[in-house]
């Protein structure tokens, strides 16, 4: 494909090629929520293609194209980033088309066959489509299969053919291994692009800049320095009308199977050997081919009971709609992870996310070891804590560094103060909803920040010998009040290492 | 009254805390910007702009307008500060200087050289006449990491800019580059189309018609295309008398390429047309910013701008 020199310079985004971009489930929730506001604000900045179309595809009539646009407008009215304009609308909306089918009808990939092929021709689409598929796991094969069959998944020379799904990467090893399976059935690896959403954060990809574009801190990113870290992804809200989707999932399958090992992944690989997709996706992999399967002594699971959480009274998770009245399913979970390679041998990695916690808050902080002598009175260096530099993902995306300084006085008396880098502060400029980065990033062929079928495999390989003992042991959860940092279980966890949980 | 640097610093810092009040005022550490005006009109514009701005907020702007009948720097001091972006508890602030001085820009340029923030980047808003070896441009230029320019509004600037660029020594723009963001984003979509992409190598004839009052924005414009498709096409230029759109704008722009023709057509102000052969007839919101806008869009890059570069090279 010829390229553009006109696009060749600061201020002009690398806009991808034409693609027409088709959306199973395309008036469900995600899409309505996040996928079509997340297109309109590309085509906003002017990063979508001119040669684009956008293919609903749904059991549900939505009264054709005209019902379709509308259904979305009222979305993009409600959870749009930016304002929706009538101008800057009446132009988007052009590109929006629904098609009326079930998944499992070949004749629902003859209409979208033909809809692709009048995208080609009127819209310029170029022959290039990539399916997100926002529906059920269930649904995949099912979609796969009709696409295969209808010849809708194979490339050309000139064209591409590229398939997203969305997590949960199946529900333990085995089902993960069937899922990439029939995906597999008609679209090879290079075609399948795996959404994780925290991927997509600024701040999860600064870890990468952070780490590999300053000289000073990954001399001391190793054992030898560090004396342990902590990943929290910690929650104020309850499951928010999940409770169905929560009871078959639980902390362990939503949150850390997926987002949190991705992150403990960015924190603890080796140096790439470029900025390329598949250096960067080998060295993640290889971080987690490290990690030891967690012991189901090294996990603490628990579960809200009711309690005051942002200012309010918050109900139990069992009182939650949805969900069953002796529900076992864990809301929070708390593990200590071992990863067996030289660089991070016998460090301790504790992870714990939860919902109903006091704050919104998602950090890696790594704990630096003591000094091996201090020369100071005990009385001078009571309040020193040890140094930890805190990766703050979300909300207020920063760096800060704890270390000690001198009280201002005439004696010698140290505490422990904080260096803070902001965001907000240094670039002031507002990032980019994940779904854009993602979405821009499919349509570009980018699967940096996309995790790949053995990286996936892998974190359910850490994570399998906890589901095979809550299967044959059972054992409930430890219950905590909403609004409290989680059981009490989870600090003598880490306080068995003679540590304890930072307060973010 | 005549002002020094230190009461200036008191003064900022006593805004700063009366601005945050029981929160904590915390100041952006972005970069440092100084805005030279001929005119008190245009400097009290660029403060204003400086004010509405939303994103990209310059820690310290001073903008320094020379007055004929001082006889001594005098300064207005002031201070915007806003909540953080995610409901943190503090607010992120930024410093507005405005300096007053005698017309030879001695004294102002020395002032803004004192209170200049430290280790950050300086970027120089030059809103006057640009003669490279007059005071106070060459006392303020060392001191510019970037420099930026507006030759719309002083059209000779454009001719001086590729002499300054061939001396390397600062990363050097203009805002009626900036003024053409919005129409080169159009021009290069229609070339994105992979039928029409290998045409542009092709390129035989740039046609601009602009607002008569300066052809600066359809000099840049002729130059980027010629340069980035490294052709040598022929160029007509077509001032014509608007009264509802400001100097220098442009109206429309064809080219001839591989030989078909391409035009891109603004009615009026907030819409374009795109005829491209081939392809319908599309309407796309093309808006002139406001000079806030194109003063943030500027705070934006760090970096030199190569296509910009070229365009000037292409021109000069």
């Amino acid at each position: 494909m010829a390229v553009n020199p006109l696009r060749d310079e600061l201020r002009m985004h690398r806009v991808p090629g034409p693609c027409a971009m088709v959306i199973f489930g395309g008036q469900g929730d995600l899409a309505g929520r996040k996928l079509v506001p997340a297109l309109y604000n590309l085509y906003l900045r002017r990063l979508l293609p001119t040669g684009f179309a956008l293919i609903g595809i749904g059991r549900r009539d939505a009264g054709g194209d005209e019902g379709y646009r509308a259904e979305m407008r009222a979305r993009c009215e409600s959870f749009s980033r930016t304002p929706v304009t009538e101008v800057e609308w009446q132009g988007f909306a052009a590109m929006l088309h629904w098609i009326t089918g079930n998944f499992d009808d070949a004749a629902t990939y003859a209409a979208l066959a033909a809809r692709l092929a009048a995208a080609d021709t009127d819209l310029g689409t170029a022959g290039n489509v990539l399916y997100y598929l926002s529906v059920p796991p269930s649904q995949f094969p099912v979609i796969v299969d009709g696409l295969g069959d209808a010849g809708l998944a194979a490339e050309t020379d000139r064209t591409f053919r590229r398939v997203v799904i969305e997590k949960p990467f199946g529900s333990d090893l085995a089902s993960s291994a069937a899922l990439n399976a029939s995906v597999h059935r008609a679209f090879a690896e290079r075609q399948i692009f795996r959404i994780d959403h925290y991927l997509g954060k600024e701040s999860v990809q600064n870890i990468l800049v952070f780490r590999f574009a300053n000289g000073i801190f990954e001399p001391v990113w190793n054992r030898n320095f560090i004396d342990h870290v902590q990943i929290t992804v910690a929650e104020s809200i309850g499951v928010e009308g999940r409770g169905r989707f929560y009871e078959e999932a639980g902390a362990l399958r939503d949150i850390v199977q997926n987002h949190m090992l991705q992150v403990l992944s960015f924190v603890a690989m080796e140096p790439p050997a470029s900025f390329d997709a598949e250096a960067v996706r080998d060295e993640r992999g290889k971080a987690l081919v490290s990690c030891r399967p967690v012991r189901p002594a090294d996990v603490v699971r628990g579960q809200y009971v009711a309690g005051h959480a942002d200012g309010r009274l918050a109900r139990s998770y069992r009182e939650e709609e949805g969900v069953g009245a002796h529900s076992d399913v864990e809301t929070y979970i708390a593990m200590r992870l071992l990863i067996d390679n030289w660089r991070w041998a016998d460090t301790p990695i504790y992870l714990r996310t939860g919902k109903r916690l006091p704050k919104r808050v998602t950090e890696v902080a790594i704990q630096f070891k003591r000094v091996p002598h201090l020369p100071f009175s005990y009385a001078a260096a009571e309040q020193l804590e040890p140094n930890v530099l805190v990766l703050r993902i979300q909300p207020n995306e920063g760096i800060s560094l704890r270390f000690g300084a001198k009280v201002p006085s005439e004696r010698i008396q140290i505490r422990t103060v904080n260096m803070d880098f902001q965001y907000d502060t240094a670039f002031s400029s507002s990032p980019a909803e994940a779904y854009e980065t993602l979405l821009l990033d499919v349509m570009r062929g980018d699967g940096t920040n996309f995790p790949r079928q053995d990286a996936v495999e892998e974190s359910w390989r850490i994570i399998e010998p906890l589901l095979d003992s809550w299967q044959l042991q059972g054992g409930g959860p430890h219950h905590y009040e909403a609004g409290s940092w989680g059981p009490e279980a989870a600090d003598e966890l880490v306080a068995r290492d003679r540590r304890r949980w930072r307060r973010p | 009254m005549t002002t020094t640097p230190l009461q200036i610093e008191r003064e900022l810092a006593a805004l700063r805390g009366s601005a945050a009040g029981e929160q904590a005022g915390m100041r952006t550490h972005i970069v440092d910007l100084v805005a030279f005006a001929d005119d008190a009109a245009v400097a009290t514009a660029c403060a204003n702009a400086i004010g509405a701005l939303r994103h990209s907020r310059p820690s310290r702007a001073l903008v320094a307008c020379g007055i004929a009948t001082a006889t001594g720097v005098t300064a207005e001091s002031s201070v915007f500060c806003s909540p953080m972006q995610e409901g943190g508890h503090s607010l992120v602030c930024c410093e507005l200087v405005r300096l007053q001085g005698p017309s030879d820009g001695v004294a102002l340029a020395s002032m803004a050289a004192s209170l200049l923030l430290p280790d950050l980047p300086v970027f120089l808003l030059w809103l006057a006449p640009l003669d490279p070896d007059e005071t106070p441009f060459a006392s303020l230029r060392p001191l510019a990491t970037r420099l930026v320019t507006d030759s719309t509004r002083h059209p000779a600037t454009l001719d001086v800019l590729g002499g300054l660029i061939a001396q390397g020594r600062e990363i050097v723009t203009d805002l009626a580059w900036t003024k053409i963001t919005g129409w080169r984003e159009v021009i290069a979509a229609i070339f994105d189309d992979p039928d029409h992409a290998e045409r542009l190598g092709r390129l035989e004839q740039i046609a601009i018609r602009y607002v008569r009052g300066s052809a600066a924005q359809a000099r840049l414009l002729a130059g980027w295309l010629a340069s980035s498709a490294e052709t040598d096409p022929a160029l007509a230029l077509d001032p014509v008398a608007r009264d509802d759109m400001r100097a220098g704008s442009l109206l429309q722009v064809a080219l001839t390429a591989g030989g078909v023709r391409f035009v891109v057509d603004r009615p009026e102000e907030g819409v374009a047309i795109v005829d491209a052969p081939g392809r319908p007839r599309r309407w796309v919101a093309l808006r002139v910013p406001p000079f806030e806008t194109l003063i943030g869009e500027e705070l934006d890059f760090l970096t030199q701008d190569h296509a910009f570069l070229r365009a000037v090279a292409a021109v000069s």
